[in-house]
């Protein structure tokens, strides 16, 4: 026992007094255990996370589901889902039925008629640039702040606004509600997938740490070994070398664990100012389950020393000095594929048509990456034993590659993995962008309203005239009648469509239109019959003449996709028997020129919210880039990992350089020129890497491939996302290269160390 | 007596060079034999297989009637850790610890309280006269005193026997002296036996009994003292 704690403590003071090589391994060693350690407990509080987030949702839940509760004391709830830029504005219209009526979690006390409790970000938004604008949105005033226990996060956009108008519009747009929390089964998501996920994430995240640590740990490692060499001479079994490099690694393994804490302990101070996919925490919220923050530090020791005592692989330290066993590298292609195998079946299902399972597929996806690790050794030699021949400098080269792939592609293989997810994401996310940037069909308007009640044609005109008044705004008002078919199939044949010439060419090609000119697109009836509220009856003496002298029509955009046989009238057209009849919906619709300023959403949605705050407005153009916060943390996660693996192959061509500069030694002494032994070294560096990148590329296109068919995105690459990846890590590991090599080299070559010890 | 040391009939070869080739070393408890030979003749080899710390290909290396081919590596290492020292010509010595810490180290490796190990390597720097270096690095002092520092370490487990392979090569001559002077007579105190391997025939002079190395075989030197 004394004993081992003896050999322990050695260890520890031999990784303190290492001097100018032994700090530098030291530091190196630490960073890794600190990003590791930080990703880990990141992981580590995902579950604390989620519940709080659930929590705190469910707290403010106001959703009855199929309940209608009784009037009592009761609150009266309308729901304004809008959206400010990249974010979602949570709004809610409430009216008391009772003093006693239950509160909104976080707001003190009712708000008055057009009063509002505002969330502190939303209130900010308020204030800022185009706050004017916003405000269209919710015109009430501001009386007080949402507590933090009312918002899923500091910088949701929330509100609670005073409105009495929702007493009128029970089962219209409003409901009532005797508490707040309402748990709807089945509504409550399960956090599995979430966990998978993250496990995956972590583990695909661990590999490149640990190869970093493990090229960090070789770092100096010939006079360490001799160093213990001379601990062996005065007795110390191969069993207490083994343990005083534990001590040793368990150095930066605290080192790094504290600096991780600090770093995760920072991020989580920070985080209330970061926000993904309109997720945003309390720092609160971020704790590390117990069990898993113990979990990580076990990890993390056990990864620093697990890689400590990988280095002692293949090496003999005794007494009189350290022998390393020259394997013959016996590589078999078998179980190398076993992952590549259970990848591609995991994934199998995406070629096949209809919905993919995220989770199988997320599983799919991360052993396909995980599975490139093993075959990037055995493609190295394949691609040296095809090139033979050519000058000197590359036979060396490939001879050693072939002898030794495992060590040459071993900084390379993070590098493969992190250019391979960052093609995969970033044509993923590229693609998904590309498909919302424009609504399915250019016919198609990017914004529209719709409205239940009758409008007179001067009221729908009046209604264009306000959206117009945005600048670069196109906009056309319709109403629509939904048509009761006679074949008898419930498929829906089209809609009697109202509207001025210019509303109903937003919908149809019409070769020329004045007012009282009527259209169809399908046979021409002599009359129609419109259907009833239900949406699958005769309305009742609904049976309306149709004017004789229908046109024909194109129709456009998704009227085309959806609804073949329609009638368009304009308001001179109009059968006096509609007026006064609810259409299913007055729509208008809005497009948005090249001139239209940059919150023009915003501004659309501010008109829509005077016309009426809860008349239901959508947006088929994107507002914002949703991915943009992802693509910068991509960018950033995939530069780290690069970096890391940048400086672990700087290490590990220093070292190789050293085991080998004997043979170099003898290969300058019988008379090879100095150039070719460098060029022999810098091609053992590069041409795994360009095997890698090659991988790398077939692998990215692949996964973003599937990525982007698991999403039911259109599958397109190109060729830029795709390459600045591969042009990044090249430049990134040439560079290395050559920094260390070159002075390396021409040091090495010049002594020629030829003797022994 | 029964010889604490019994290697007979070594044979080593590296690959086509033979370093040994039917070589012998006996040694008595307490007595201080000089192996001598010119340089490159095999004394360091014969050393090496004597201390267990190189596998002869052919012959017999026991240690108190206990052949050490038999042995695990646990076992060989409990024997460096107890019952052998060591002064080899330089290297020995661990840079990252202190003259005290390297003195105490096969102490510590074999479970001593840290406290104890220190007395006893602090009485050991004392006698060899390096006191006031107790905290210097090895990289801090001079040839004579690394070497000084060696012997004190070889010397602080009590050994049987301490093998020592040109420990003066490296020094001038008075500091090389001093050194032998410390070393033999702490062995004759203590009790050890020391295998002295060197070429230097001054540095034989120590020794109570020769034993000379050529072309890797051994043959006894009659006559010295
Ligand atoms: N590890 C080794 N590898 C190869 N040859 C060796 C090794 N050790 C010793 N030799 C060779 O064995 C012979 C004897 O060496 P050594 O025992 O060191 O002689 P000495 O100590 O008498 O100078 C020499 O020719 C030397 O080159
Ligand atoms: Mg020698």
């Amino acid at each position: 026992m004394r004993r081992t704690a003896a050999e322990l403590a050695l260890g520890v003071r031999l990784a303190f007094a290492g001097g100018r090589t032994g700090w530098i391994r030291t530091a190196l060693t630490a960073a890794g255990v600190a990003v590791g350690a930080v990703a880990l407990l990141l992981g580590a509080s995902v579950p604390a996370l989620l519940d709080a987030r659930q929590d705190r949702a469910l707290a403010r839940a106001d959703s009855t589901g199929a309940i209608e509760v009784p009037a009592g004391d009761t609150l009266l709830v309308a729901a304004v889902e809008s959206q400010w830029g990249a974010n979602a504005v949570r709004g809610r219209l409430i009216w008391p039925e009772s003093t006693r009526a239950p509160l909104p979690p976080g707001v003190p006390a009712f708000p008055g008629e057009h009063r509002m409790y505002a969330s502190p970000a939303l209130q900010q938004a308020l204030r800022g640039p185009d706050g004017d604008v916003l405000r269209k949105q919710m015109p009430y005033e501001v009386i007080g702040t949402i507590g933090p226990e009312g918002l899923s996060g500091p910088h949701e956009f929330a509100y609670y606004a005073g409105y009495q108008r929702v007493e009128k519009l029970v089962r219209e747009g409003s409901w009532r509600v005797d508490h707040f929390g309402y748990t709807i089964p089945g509504d409550v998501e399960s956090g599995t997938g979430t966990y998978v996920v993250v496990a995956a994430m972590l583990a695909t995240l661990l590999l490149p740490i640990a190869i970093f640590i493990g090229a960090a740990l070789r770092f100096g490692s010939d006079t360490r070994e001799r160093r213990l060499a001379a601990i062996r001479l005065v007795g110390a079994d191969r069993r207490a070398v083994l343990r005083i490099a534990l001590g040793e690694s368990l150095v930066p393994a605290v080192l790094g664990l504290t600096g991780g804490t600090a770093l995760y302990l920072l991020a989580r101070s920070r985080a209330a100012d970061v926000q993904l996919f309109n997720v945003s925490v309390y720092p609160a919220d971020i704790r590390p389950v117990p069990v898993l923050a113990v979990l990580v530090v076990l990890i993390v020791l056990a990864l620093s020393a697990g890689m400590a005592l990988l280095g002692f692989r293949g090496v003999a330290v005794e007494p009189l000095g350290v022998l390393r066993r020259s394997t013959v590298w016996r590589g078999r292609l078998w179980w190398r594929l076993l992952p590549l195998a259970a990848g591609l079946a995991l994934l199998y299902p995406v070629v096949l048509p209809g919905e993919v399972g995220e989770d199988r597929t997320g599983a799919g996806v991360v052993l396909l990456l995980v599975a490139l690790i093993p075959l990037l050794p055995y493609l190295v030699p394949v691609v040296a034993r095809a090139l033979t021949g050519g000058p000197v400098s590359w036979q060396l080269a490939a001879q050693q590659l072939r002898q030794n792939p495992v060590s040459s592609t071993r900084a390379v293989t993070g590098i493969v993995v992190a250019v391979t997810g960052a093609i995969a994401l970033h044509t993923f996310f590229g693609a998904a962008t590309v498909r919302r940037a424009t609504p399915d069909d250019p016919a198609d308007p990017g914004y529209m309203l719709q409205t239940a009640a009758y409008q007179a044609p001067a009221a729908m005109r009046a209604r264009t005239a306000l959206f117009e008044q945005v600048p670069g705004v196109r906009a056309g008002t319709v109403a629509r009648y939904p048509l009761y078919s006679t074949s008898g199939t419930t498929h829906l044949p089209g809609y009697l469509v109202v509207g001025d010439c210019a509303a109903l060419s937003q919908i149809a090609t019409l070769d020329r239109c004045a007012d009282g000119d009527a259209f169809t697109s399908g046979e021409v009836p002599a009359a129609v019959t419109l259907l009833d509220d239900s949406g699958d009856e005769p309305a009742p003496g609904d049976r309306l003449p149709v004017p004789r002298n229908l046109r024909h029509a194109t129709l456009i955009g998704s009227d085309a996709e959806y609804a073949s046989e329609s009638i368009l009238l304009t308001s001179g057209a109009m059968p006096a028997a509609l007026s006064g009849v609810d259409p299913w919906f007055v729509e208008t619709r809005m497009f948005a020129t090249g001139d239209a300023p940059a919150t023009v959403a915003g501004e659309l949605r501010g008109v829509a919210a005077a016309i009426d705050p809860l008349a239901m407005f959508t947006a088929f153009a994107p507002e914002h880039d949703k991915y943009a916060t992802l693509r910068t943390a991509l960018d950033i996660g995939s530069t780290i990992i690069l970096l890391m693996m940048g400086t672990g192959l700087l290490l590990d061509v220093a070292a190789r350089l050293h085991d080998r500069r004997r043979l170099l030694g003898v290969l300058t002494a019988v008379g090879a020129r100095r150039s070719t032994v460098i060029w022999s070294v810098l091609l053992q560096a590069v041409v795994p890497v360009l095997a890698g990148l090659l991988l790398a590329v077939g692998a990215g296109v692949a996964l973003g491939a599937v990525l982007m068919r698991m999403s039911q995105v259109p599958i397109l690459f190109d060729a830029p996302t795709v390459l600045t990846p591969v042009a990044a890590g090249l430049v990134l590991v040439l560079a290395t290269t050559v920094a260390v090599l070159l002075p390396a080299a021409r040091r090495v070559t010049r002594t020629e160390e030829l003797r022994y010890e | 007596m029964s010889a604490l040391i019994a290697a007979e009939g070594l044979h080593k070869a590296y690959g086509p060079t033979v370093a040994l080739g039917g070589a012998d070393l006996i040694v008595h408890a307490g007595e201080i034999v000089s192996v001598m030979g010119p340089s490159g003749s095999g004394k360091s080899t014969l050393l090496h297989c004597a201390a267990g710390l190189t596998v002869p290909d052919a012959g017999r290396v026991a240690y108190a009637g206990r052949e050490l081919s038999r042995m695990s590596d646990v076992e060989r290492s409990a024997l460096r850790r107890r019952e052998f020292g060591f002064v080899f010509q330089f290297g020995q010595l661990v840079p990252e610890l202190t003259a005290l810490q390297n003195v105490a180290l096969p102490l510590r490796l074999d479970g001593v309280s840290r406290r104890t190990a220190e007395r006893r390597a602090t009485g050991w720097l004392d006698r060899l006269g390096l006191a006031d270096k107790a905290r210097a690095r090895p990289g801090e002092l001079s040839g004579g005193q690394q070497q000084r520092v060696a012997v004190a370490r070889a010397l602080v487990a009590d050994p049987k026997v301490i093998f020592t392979d040109e420990p003066t090569g490296a020094l001038d001559s008075i500091a090389g002296e001093r050194v032998m002077e410390m070393l033999t007579s702490a062995a004759r105190e203590t009790g050890a036996a020391v295998v002295l391997v060197t070429h230097d025939a001054r540095v034989a002079a120590y020794a109570d009994r020769s034993i000379v190395v050529r072309d890797g075989r051994s043959s006894e030197r009659a006559g010295v003292r």
